[in-house]
């Protein structure tokens, strides 16, 4: 996967301020993150894995902290309000990530956000992590969300979905078992490769035969839009006691290459099926460069328009939180301060 | 009468199952006559009834054999039928050896209609609907106690609903003495031993 941070940055826009400053937090499992947007661009976007982890801890930040969501929010804050040459008192809107995602850490964003809402005699909207992900292609397009066929996939979540605008989501499908992203990091450390495995198993299969070996493609034939990819990891697991020599690049080629595959044809499929024209991609798996490169070409072979996810919004960030809440804030008036954060909380 | 009253009333210690021999259940009827406890006739009946519930929480005690992933749900359905709000399921088992089968069966056995999926990356999942509520969480990705903390663990320890954990043997210290430690292990014929 691409390097975050140097892309992050490719993503802001210099230039006037145009509609007002929505400050947004995003702390919904392990990633504390803020960014500030002006109604249309991106004005800064900061995560705490990537950049506190430098700055303040001076080195790796220890696996204890990871989700000490508490500790890392205010110099998040701090950070994004500078680096987007901002005062608190600009800020004209605040947003949280409401749910899905785990209580505790929802709790630690969400409230703080609806302080700060409530200090500042803001609005306070709470936002849905996974519809977030959905629009996150739509960013910085000069279109807003239309309808099309969305694949948001990622360590935590598989699931297509139609969208019909903002806010009009119907999920066709999702995965039965394990999530893509988490397959990807359950074969690499059955490889013996390091932590997230995603990027390894990326960067590591182009130097692999993808045909090597024969890994079933579970479902793919099902006439739904759901997933399952436990099988190929236990797949996997059967086969490596097999194996003699040096085999980790064609395993890892032939793994991506089935669940690469699986995601294309149930893309495509739902495409087809609906009749509908553009597809997208989002979430951290969007941003393994075989799928990119197989939905470009499935995409062109049928005569659909593609929109894949920046690299920098494909992890969990703040900026797709903010962009959601700069689309909602269009329609909506008022505030979200009267709800609670929702482990649980439906797309649709 | 509660199913360790019951043992206890017959002189068994629940952690020697071995011993439950039927002529020793026997011996402990007249036992438990002097009680004032129902004839054995009548009793037989419940006595094994809670020799096998009171079995059931010892670990290693009850083993089955899944075929597949359909039978380890069977098992796991069939096995949440005993469990009472409060109590944990500790799972542990490698990559592959039915953990989230397990857990999915446990929803299934408490009529829930949810979709069950691998908590791994999102940690906690909350299924409702069902008979009892289900807290499926999974330690694979945790690497220190603290992070237990973080994620509110003992929190839902005390919710009136089943935790299932998933990997619960990376931290057994903060697994309950009161849990139901289930090991999924996979055989030389790809079948599941499942043992509780």
């Amino acid at each position: 996967m691409a390097d975050k941070s140097a892309t992050s940055d490719e993503l802001l826009c210099e230039g006037r301020l145009s509609g007002p400053i929505v400050l947004s937090v995003e702390t919904s499992c392990d990633e504390t993150a803020v960014a500030a947007l002006d109604g249309r661009r991106l004005l800064s976007s900061c995560i705490s894995s990537q950049t506190l982890i430098h700055q303040e801890f001076g080195g790796v930040v220890p696996e204890v902290a990871s989700r000490n969501h508490l500790s890392k929010i205010e110099p998040l804050v701090n950070q994004a309000l500078d680096k987007a040459n901002l005062q608190v008192k600009q800020i004209g809107c605040v947003a949280a990530t409401r749910g899905p995602g785990l209580l505790t850490s929802l709790l630690v964003g969400y409230s703080f956000g609806k302080g700060l809402a409530i200090g500042l005699g803001k609005p306070f909207i709470g936002v849905n992590h996974i519809e977030a992900h959905l629009l996150s292609p739509f960013f910085g397009t000069e279109f807003g969300p239309e309808r099309s066929i969305g694949l948001v996939v990622s360590g935590g979540h598989t699931l297509l979905v139609l969208v019909d605008g903002v806010g009009q989501y119907k999920v066709l499908g999702g995965t039965v078992d394990d999530a893509a992203g988490e397959a990807f990091d359950k074969v690499a450390k059955l490889l013996g490769l390091p932590y997230p495995g995603g990027p390894q198993i990326d960067a590591l299969a182009p130097r692999g035969n993808p045909h090597r070996y024969d890994l079933p493609r579970p479902m793919v034939g099902s006439r739904d839009f759901n997933f399952s990819f436990s099988g190929i990891k236990t797949a996997v697991r059967y086969l490596l006691p097999k194996l003699e020599g040096d085999y980790v690049a064609d395993v890892a080629a032939s793994f991506q290459e089935a669940v690469v595959d699986i995601l294309v044809r149930k893309t495509m499929a739902a495409a087809a099926e609906l009749r509908v024209d553009l597809i997208t991609a989002s979430g951290g798996v969007s941003c393994n460069s075989r799928l990119r490169q197989r939905m470009g070409e499935a995409a062109e072979r049928s005569g659909k328009r593609l929109l894949l996810a920046e690299p920098a919004l494909t992890t969990d960030n703040a900026a797709m939180i903010g962009y959601v809440a700069v689309q909602r804030s269009r329609e909506i008036t008022g505030s979200d301060l009267a709800l609670d954060a929702d482990p649980n909380l439906a797309l649709a | 009468m509660q199913p360790r009253e019951c043992l206890e009333a017959f002189g068994f210690r629940p952690h020697r199952p071995r011993n439950l021999s039927r002529r020793r259940l026997c011996e402990g009827g007249s036992e438990a006559a002097l009680h004032g406890l129902r004839p054995l006739a009548r009793q037989r009946s419940t006595i094994l009834d809670a020799c096998s519930s009171i079995a059931a929480r010892i670990p290693g005690q009850m083993k089955r054999i899944a075929a597949n992933a359909e039978v380890t749900r069977q098992v796991a359905a069939e096995f949440v039928s005993d469990l009472k709000p409060g109590n944990v399921v500790a799972l542990v088992g490698d990559l592959g050896a039915g953990k989230t089968e397990f857990v999915k069966g446990l929803a299934v056995g408490l009529d829930s209609p949810a979709a069950v999926t691998s908590p791994t990356f999102t940690l906690i999942h909350e299924y409702r609907g069902g008979r009892l509520p289900l807290y499926h969480m999974d330690f694979y990705r945790l690497s220190s106690e603290d992070e237990l903390d973080e994620i509110g663990f003992d929190d839902y320890l005390s919710l009136p609903g089943i935790c299932a954990v998933e990997w619960a043997n990376r931290f057994p210290e903060r697994i309950p003495g009161t849990a139901i430690w289930v090991t999924l292990s996979i055989t030389e014929n790809d079948e599941r031993l499942i043992s509780w």
